[in-house]
């Protein structure tokens, strides 16, 4: 009986983190707030600081893909 | 002669009556003109005072108006423990980890990219040399 309770309780646990929501950077933060509007207002600060890194992101990643396929390229040529 | 003689001194009195008249009414304006001066110029420093006090408070308003604008329009740092962001109170410590720990999270990636492009940009100089040393042995 007792082996089959500490299964369960290992499934629930499993369970229980395979649920949990992926973290995002700055979670711990808005959960330390203590309001309503300080969350919102970090969260919002969070949005504006990965609007900054997004469209560096994307111009570095079209110029990776433009550079693997100019490789890809010279390689069939070698 | 009595008709020219009565005549004469008819014209002498008029003449005095004349000269006195436009005395009085010589030191009359210019009483008026010191009297207008003296009333222009308390008005004019009081109207100097008034505008001189308007433009402190009107310096005032716009100032306390600009900084309400900044806590609504975006995020102004009101002391070393609070941020403001659209009306809404931050503690600063928070706001500084949140930032903080947001940047270097995203930095980490850029990074990766970086190197990733570095390597790629490597190994297209690398490709683009053996293709020409290729094309010379030929």
């Amino acid at each position: 009986m007792m082996p089959s309770r500490a299964l369960l309780l290992l499934l629930v646990l499993t369970a229980g983190f395979g649920c949990s929501k992926p973290r995002r950077p700055g979670d711990d933060q808005i959960l330390l707030a203590g309001s309503e509007a300080e969350r919102e207002a970090l969260k919002e600060r969070r949005e504006q600081i990965e609007l900054e890194f997004e469209r560096q992101l994307r111009e570095k990643d079209q110029e990776i893909e433009r550079l693997r396929a100019e490789n890809q390229s010279l390689r069939e040529q070698l | 002669m009595r008709q020219t003689s009565s005549s004469l001194w008819v014209t002498s009195i008029a003449s005095l009556m004349l000269f006195a008249a436009a005395s009085l009414a010589e030191d009359g304006s210019a009483q008026e003109r010191s009297t207008l001066a003296e009333t222009a110029r308390e008005v004019g420093s009081d109207l100097k005072e008034a505008a001189q006090e308007a433009g402190k408070a009107s310096r005032e308003i716009g100032q306390e108006l600009a900084a309400g604008a900044q806590r609504f329009a975006g995020e102004v740092s009101e002391t070393a423990q609070e941020v403001w962001s659209k009306g809404r109170k931050v503690a600063r410590p928070l706001w500084d980890d949140l930032s903080r720990s947001v940047r270097d999270f995203w930095q980490k990636i850029v990074d990766d990219k970086d190197r990733e492009l570095a390597r790629l940009r490597a190994e297209n100089e690398e490709l683009k040399r053996r293709l020409a040393q290729r094309g010379e042995a030929r």
